[in-house]
């Protein structure tokens, strides 16, 4: 049988501290995959999946069951990037042009059956939408990594940030048409 | 006809998204196709977002390890879960025997004297009127002596109970973070076998691909009279194996 997420926060606040560990597996992939994104390297994308785990389990008897703990879940993560990029202040687009510290380079899929060349251009095409999303402003990189990876629904990503369902479209919009041009431009250097 | 060079001056670029991500409902989906029909503005957006995405779609996580998630407690929190583990009934004791104590220091820092004489029960604070001391039935001394001792016998009481608790609590902490430990270790190698086996089989996937392009390669070579490009027979492994 399978906890659905309210189900676990009551077992967790009755003392049943165990059962906090059902929602880190649910929920740290995607958690992960959003702060990756969002920040562009594997190091910082852990460190933030810790520290909104963390967090939660922290304040879990602050959470209303109003939203859904996904939701608030994403907000955390989301705080915790743009703390963590105000710190960085203004990231340089080098700096996720190289291997993170341990040498590991960025994360991309690897399906083994697809054959070298394709996979080169696959890869290829991976890292200038890596660079073309990173050099979005963060409140449309958001959205696009909320909509297009996490395929949240308009309201749900509404929901997170706080925002109206308006304001997500249009920053979507936006966003879609700056990720064209950038990519149109890399193309066009190569 | 609605169009611009550079972007898009159609008001109804909320419905183009809604409609892009498929979240227009019906009436919506069947009044923005129509629209498309005449807006070419919105119709080379379309294609032109359609595109984007399918790159967006290029980036793709692969098998990543898993973050390791290890939710460390304050010393709040632990204290918490500490004292949560103790009956109602000994929290209550506890809180009562602390309470009484408070009072009775209270008491004799207040000068209280207690009497007891000829049956009859008395009570006093501080220094009485004329200077004259009722005989006191209990002195200040003895009192504090006797607080000292309630106090002192709680809490060599309470300090028993905490450091047996704590004890266990922190040999279970303990066998827990080991555990958590071993199976995090072993989930990481697991992960790195599979990656390991699955690097090999594309490996063999590529080794056999060139190795049946050399033979083909050979075989029109030899077929035309030219002697073969590929000197070695595919018999003879020149890639190594154990990969």
């Amino acid at each position: 049988m399978e906890f659905t997420d309210d189900q676990i926060i009551e077992r967790t606040l009755a003392g049943e501290t165990d059962a906090f560990s059902l929602l880190v597996r649910r929920w740290e992939r995607p958690i992960y995959g959003l702060s990756l994104r969002m920040l562009g390297r594997d190091e910082d994308a852990r460190d933030v999946c810790q520290e909104t785990f963390l967090a939660a389990f922290r304040n879990l008897g602050k959470f209303r069951g109003d939203a859904k703990f996904s939701s608030w879940l994403y907000r955390i993560a989301l705080n915790a990037c743009h703390s963590r990029l105000r710190k960085q202040g203004a990231v340089a687009e080098q700096s996720i042009d190289h291997e993170d510290g341990d040498g590991r380079k960025f994360e991309i899929a690897d399906d083994g059956l697809e054959g070298l060349p394709e996979r080169l251009q696959r890869d290829q095409r991976a890292e200038m939408v890596r660079k073309a999303l990173y050099a979005l402003p963060a409140e449309m990189r958001q959205v696009i990594i909320m909509k297009e990876y996490e395929e949240l629904t308009f309201a749900e990503i509404a929901e997170i940030l706080q925002i109206p369902v308006s304001t997500v479209k249009s920053r979507l919009y936006t966003g879609l048409q700056q990720m064209g041009a950038r990519l149109e431009k890399m193309r066009g250097l190569l | 006809m609605n169009s611009e060079k550079n972007g898009n001056s159609c008001e109804r670029k909320e419905d183009l998204v809604t409609y892009l991500y498929g979240e227009a409902p019906a009436t919506e989906r069947a009044s923005f196709e129509s629209h498309l029909d005449y807006c070419d503005a919105c119709r080379n957006e379309l294609t032109a977002f359609g595109r984007v995405r399918r790159d967006l779609g290029a980036w793709q996580l692969g098998q990543v390890a898993r973050p390791e998630i290890v939710l460390r407690r304050s010393r709040f929190d632990l204290l918490r879960e500490l004292v949560g583990m103790f009956p109602v009934w000994v929290r209550g004791a506890a809180f009562i025997g602390a309470a009484a104590a408070v009072l009775l220091v209270s008491l004799s820092i207040a000068g209280t004297r207690i009497s007891l004489k000829d049956g009859d029960f008395a009570v006093s604070f501080g220094r009485t009127g004329n200077g004259a001391a009722p005989a006191p039935a209990v002195s200040s001394e003895e009192i504090n002596r006797m607080v000292q001792n309630a106090v002192a016998e709680e809490r060599g009481k309470m300090e028993g109970l905490y450091s047996a608790r704590l004890a266990s609590f922190k040999d279970r902490l303990d066998a827990d973070h080991q555990a958590e430990l071993r199976a995090a270790r072993a989930e990481h190698q697991a992960e790195l076998r599979a990656a390991r086996a699955e690097q090999q089989a594309q490996f063999r996937v590529v080794r056999a691909a060139l190795q049946q392009e050399m033979r083909r390669f050979n075989r029109q070579n030899t077929s035309a009279g030219i002697r073969a490009f590929f000197s070695r027979d595919d018999s003879s492994d020149s890639w190594g194996d154990g990969r």
